[in-house]
């Protein structure tokens, strides 16, 4: 007997709702807690390509017409949101319950009712893929629009054939122009639809044809594009970081039609016997039982509950997140939480520009010369050349106030909208004197109600005092920016980067600590024992650890003093050093010999890794040298 | 009449009813101002449309009051026909454009006045210095065509787009999303006209066609011979509409440490040839192919005689600041394709400059150019002034419209009487078009900024404006045309060559120490 509550809503319908709203419960917080969509956010132009946009702005407004740019606009709007992470589980969550929502409504009357669990699959395919840090937004906005036009043509009672081919077509053009990520998709459910459920079978195949015909006539009135590319667009093939992204992608994309085919065909497929029916085994009994049981509810819950966590958990890139969260520390100067974070990161997948931010990280800790070899390392790992955005920062802290401008000016032209690039770009034209050029950056900034109030405050400051003479960033940044020109061909990483900065100011400080590492991570060691003295420049108490041991090193291979002002080296540091040298009675022998084979042979440095017991050096230059680095650079 | 007819006729005379109350109570309120303190300064008005002269057929200047006040009235009037004011709580000022074209029309040689009152949160009006314009007798060709780019060497989101002076229409002609986001390079008008219009593209996957539409037909040019590589830089038409000059340059983009502008163009090598269309052939010789010389942005006289062009010696990068060019003519025949002796028009040393961007206007009694410290690309100098000379007697001066900043990419009208061209003198950083009346005896008139329905507009647009061309009628080519004009390239013949250039490679002229660059440094000076 079923139990009718006060409000009207039987158990079964409200148990019915249950579901769905504890799973959306754990979707949510699945999203935010675990994928966290402010990584996805801050992201944005270094790991993961995609396009914000904010009103106001003109991303859009200036490229012509092209097919789906309604979807994209409103995914870029809606990725502007992930700066928080609650409002962008909460934009995930919504997209995946209109999905689910649609599912259910396209499979119902393909007799895929009694299949409820089907209806989550979209759902758990799109937490998948923003567990692997896919943000494919437009693709789950399209199939929901596609969905809804399918429900809307569902309940609107067209029995004739002709009025309802005429309401395909207006919600196919639509499709096609505003939303043509899942039009291919969206074409397919309604040749099904139209197969299996209104068995017209003249009106399906005229609605595959459509998809032909469609895109030639839309690109004939609203488009101006190359034929073979207006339909390379229904494939929605960008952007798509790998194949695990592709895999994702068409699996959310075609999930539909293969469990719509798979419901209309079952009852072709696998018809049930009568002989069956009529006896009843021990399993039958079993499963008859459990339908009926107070139990059933609960569990199926339960294991969709568990599935859909076991799958985010069994698929998510776990490095991802972490180089997006390192990425997503730098940029906010969360310096003792990225260095936390790094050392949980193997050192295989280090990459350069998470070396560049741990660096980064170890400098303003005042770190670099004591610490950085405790991390893993590479020749590039200061500054790399390809010119990524997280290298705006380095520059423009640095000193490299030009080439940073221009790295931002980069950003700016890929990313489109960049709110970080153009906060960097206020500030260096605010430090150039360029206050006009200053302003526009700050008045786009303004617009992004994010940053409203940061642009604003400078606008002001602006106002009265148009070079920010008193702001201590700003003169701090005056007193070590280049302002005598010099002609660079080509950017690149060398110490020349640095030296032209400790020529403008010897107090560079940062500018030192990356060329003495600079020198450290290349093996230059003549030239680190070159530029020792300007340890004179700073208030360095001792000889940091670092260098102490290159200084060691260098005795080590040169067998000449070093002139160390003064200072001494830690008796630890030089005992450390003793000890590395007591792993071998032949070290200086190997170690030399490993030297001159080292740009040919790097067998040599792995039998001498083999034969010593050099993991507990791990964290000293010495063992970078001869390990690590100098294969690196082979 | 049926009974639901009579309804619908009773609803809808309700709804003009309403409409009409409606708009009597919102309308506009133009009460004079009788009482009022005047202020003995013109306001501050953004963008700069003060003390200028404008021709009668431009849109609505709209600008914004840069006062602050709980409410603003602007009346704008002349001495025919009736003011427009606008009274607004806010101080964005929207001039309706069908009053503003009547006054504007009705006062064509006589000066335009802004009375900008301002009233405080007591009630109390203020009422600033008058601003007086000037409406020209000469109208302004009804189009501009200009490149929108980022500010970035890298070819994302670039098109040319067209903009009806008349109004704010703005439209795309070419569009590089269109074609797998290659460049769209420079464009080129014959007499204003956009029946004859030129546009290069460089694409990695499409090539470089020379875009061609002439009479709604378009194109794709391939220029390339065993002497050109097929990239064409900057285009001239001959006046004859037959022949068109191009250079072909080798760019290098280069970086400075510590300058305004961050990025510099260096050129390693151009030289000069001519497309005939008709014969489907390119002609060039040796004295505008001179391997020890860079040759660029040819200009044909009006004549069609000369072919003017710019030229620097070829020098090493390192040398770059000594890169400065000569104006050169040189006489050529289009009939007997004879080519006479090349001559210098102006000496790089006598303006102490670069000599770049010779531009005629229609009666060729004017040359105008641009002068740089050095390059031959002064869109990214810091600083470029536009010079004018008189063809008949040789005499140059600096317009006193230049900037202080870069002000480059110039032209003229098709009555002579207008120039445009694109000027960071706002920002230092983004280009954007001006517009200065050029009166009979060749003075240049305060420039004015291209008006935008928001007068905010530029205040935040990250894009810059280059190569605005004025031109008479719309170009009537569809985008799709011009992209099925580069998608066909491939199948374009190549053009046939005539003569080539002459090869060997002369002695390098001797270095002159330059002094160091250093930036202008404000903070300095106040400290």
């Amino acid at each position: 007997m079923v139990a009718v509550y006060k409000h009207g809503f039987s158990r079964q319908s409200l148990l019915a709702s249950a579901r769905p709203a504890l799973f959306f419960v754990l979707f949510f917080f699945l999203v935010c807690l675990w994928i966290d969509p402010k990584l996805i956010y801050h992201g944005h132009g270094q790991y993961l390509s995609y396009q914000i946009h904010v009103p106001g702005m003109r991303t859009f407004v200036d490229s012509p017409p092209f097919p789906g740019k309604a979807v994209e606009y409103l995914s870029a709007i809606l990725a502007h949101y992930y700066f928080y992470s609650w409002a962008g589980a909460l934009i995930i969550t919504l997209t995946a319950g209109l999905l689910s929502v649609g599912t259910d409504k396209f499979i119902t009357p393909m007799d895929g009712g009694r299949y409820w669990p089907l209806r989550f699959v979209p759902a758990v395919i799109l937490l998948m893929q923003y567990g692997r840090y896919y943000h494919y937004l437009a693709d789950s906005l399209s199939l929901s629009l596609g969905l809804l036009f399918l429900y809307l043509s569902i309940r609107i009672p067209l029995r004739s054939a002709v009025p309802r081919f005429a309401v395909f077509l207006v919600f196919s053009g639509v499709m096609y122009t505003m939303a043509v990520q899942a039009y291919l998709v969206f074409v397919i459910l309604w040749a099904i639809f139209e197969f299996f459920n209104r068995r017209n079978w003249r009106i399906g195949l005229l609605y595959l044809l459509s998809a032909v015909l469609i895109p030639l006539f839309a690109n004939m009135l609203f488009f101006n594009m190359d034929l073979f590319d207006a339909y390379r667009r229904m494939l929605s093939l960008e952007p798509i970081a790998d194949r695990g992204g592709l895999i994702l992608k068409f699996s959310l994309l075609f999930f539909l039609p293969i469990a719509g085919l798979s419901c209309a065909l079952r009852p072709f497929l696998a018809p049930k016997r009568e002989s069956e029916r009529a006896k009843p085994g021990r399993t039958w009994m079993f499963l008859q039982y459990y339908r009926q049981s107070r139990l059933r509810w609960p569990l199926e819950t339960l294991a969709l509950l568990i599935v859909t966590a076991g799958a985010l958990l069994l698929t998510c890139d776990r490095f991802a997140k972490i180089h997006l969260r390192i990425n997503y520390l730098a940029r906010n100067k969360m310096w003792n939480e990225l260095l936390r974070e790094a050392r949980r990161l193997p050192a295989k997948d280090y990459s350069v520009f998470v070396c560049n931010d741990v660096n980064r990280a170890l400098y303003h800790t005042a770190q670099l010369a004591y610490d950085m070899f405790s991390y893993p390392q590479h020749p590039s790992g200061l500054l790399s050349a390809t010119e990524r955005y997280s290298e705006l920062d380095t520059l423009y802290e640095l000193g490299h106030i030009n080439r940073a401008e221009d790295t931002a000016y980069g950003a700016l032209a890929l990313a489109d909208y960049y709110p970080t690039g153009l906060q960097k770009l206020a500030l260096i034209n605010i430090l150039k004197g360029q206050t006009d050029a200053a302003r526009t950056f700050l008045h786009a900034l303004s617009k992004d109600s994010l940053y409203k109030d940061w642009a604003e405050r400078y606008l002001d400051r602006l106002e009265t005092d148009p070079v920010l003479s008193a702001d201590e960033h700003i003169q701090h940044m005056r007193s070590v920016m280049l302002v005598e020109d010099n002609l660079r061909r080509a950017v690149t990483a060398t110490d020349d980067l640095y030296l032209i900065l400790l020529e403008k100011n010897r107090l560079n400080r940062m500018a030192f600590e990356y060329l003495m590492a600079w020198f450290l991570l290349n093996g230059h060691l003549e030239d680190f024992i070159r530029n020792l003295n300007r340890l004179d420049d700073f208030d360095y108490t001792d000889i940091p650890r670092h260098y102490a041991e290159a200084i060691l090193l260098y005795t080590g291979i040169t067998g000449r003093i070093v002139d160390l002002h003064g200072r001494k080296i830690n008796v630890q540091t030089v005992s450390r050093f003793a000890d590395f040298m007591q792993q071998s009675q032949s070290y200086k022998y190997h170690l030399q010999n490993a030297f001159k084979s080292a740009p040919n042979d790097s067998g040599d440095f792995d039998n001498l890794s083999n034969s010593y017991n050099l993991e507990d050096f791990k964290d000293t230059y010495y063992y970078y040298y001869f390990l690590v680095g100098l294969q690196q650079q082979k | 009449m049926r009974k639901h007819h009579r309804f619908l006729l009773g609803m809808l005379v309700l709804g003009a009813l309403l409409s009409a109350a409606l708009l009597y109570a919102f309308r506009a309120a133009t009460t004079i101002i009788a009482h009022y303190n005047p202020v003995p300064r013109p306001p501050k008005i953004h963008p700069d449309y003060t003390g200028t002269a404008i021709p009668p057929n431009i849109a609505p200047l709209n600008f914004i009051v840069r006062e602050s006040a709980a409410r603003y009235c602007v009346r704008i009037h002349a001495k025919e026909g009736p003011p427009i004011q606008i009274q607004s709580r806010k101080p964005k000022i929207h001039i309706p454009i069908h009053p503003w074209k009547k006054l504007l029309a009705a006062n064509r040689g006589r000066p335009l006045h802004l009375d900008v009152y301002t009233q405080d949160k007591t009630g109390t009006w203020k009422k600033f210095e008058t601003i007086t314009n000037t409406i020209t007798n000469d109208e302004i060709d009804d189009y501009l065509v200009y490149r929108k780019i980022k500010l970035s060497v890298m070819w994302k989101d670039m098109g040319v787009y067209q903009r009806n002076l008349q109004n704010y229409d703005e439209s795309i002609i070419l569009h590089n999303s269109s074609f797998d986001s290659g460049c769209v390079n420079c464009h080129s008008f014959l007499n204003n006209s956009s029946s004859n219009m030129l546009t290069q593209v460089r694409s990695p996957r499409y090539g470089t066609p020379m875009l061609m539409a002439q009479n709604a037909e378009v194109s794709a040019l391939n220029t390339r011979t065993k002497f050109t590589p097929g990239k064409v830089g900057f285009t001239a038409w001959h006046p004859n509409g037959r022949v068109i000059a191009f250079s072909i340059n080798s760019f290098e983009m280069f970086f400075h440490t510590a300058a305004i502008e961050v990025r510099d163009v260096f050129s390693h090598a151009s030289d000069l040839a001519l497309y005939l269309i008709d014969s489907n052939k390119v002609l060039s010789t040796s004295s505008i192919t001179r391997p020890d010389r860079l040759e660029t942005f040819p200009e044909f006289s009006r004549d069609g005689r000369y072919l003017y062009f710019c030229s620097a010696p070829q020098l090493p990068v390192e040398r770059y600041r000594e890169v400065r060019c000569d104006l050169m003519r040189i006489n050529y025949d289009p009939k007997t394709q004879k080519w006479g002796q090349l001559e210098t028009v102006l000496s790089a040393d006598k303006v102490q400059g670069s000599i770049t961007q010779p531009r005629f206007s229609p009666d060729g009694r004017l040359l105008l150019f641009n002068v740089s410290e050095y390059s031959t690309f002064p869109t990214h100098q810091a600083q470029s002034d536009l010079y004018i000379m008189e063809t008949e007697t040789g005499q140059f001066r600096k317009l006193p419209i230049s900037s202080n900043r870069c002000d480059a990419w110039h032209g003229f009208s098709s009555n002579g009487r207008w120039i445009v061209f694109s000027s960071k003198r706002l920002t230092g950083r983004f280009a954007r078009p001006f517009f200065s009346h050029i009166d009979e005896t060749g003075k240049a008139y305060k420039p004015f900024l291209l008006p935008q329905k928001d007068p905010t507009f530029y205040d935040s647009l990250l894009q810059v404006y280059n190569i605005p061309e004025l031109i008479s009628q719309p170009v009537p080519i569809k985008p799709k045309q011009l992209t099925t004009g580069i998608l066909a390239y491939e199948q374009a013949p190549h053009a046939d060559i005539v003569t080539g250039a002459t090869p060997g490679l002369p002695p390098v002229p001797p270095h002159r120490p330059q002094p160091p660059s250093t930036y202008d440094q404000p903070w300095l000076q106040r400290e």
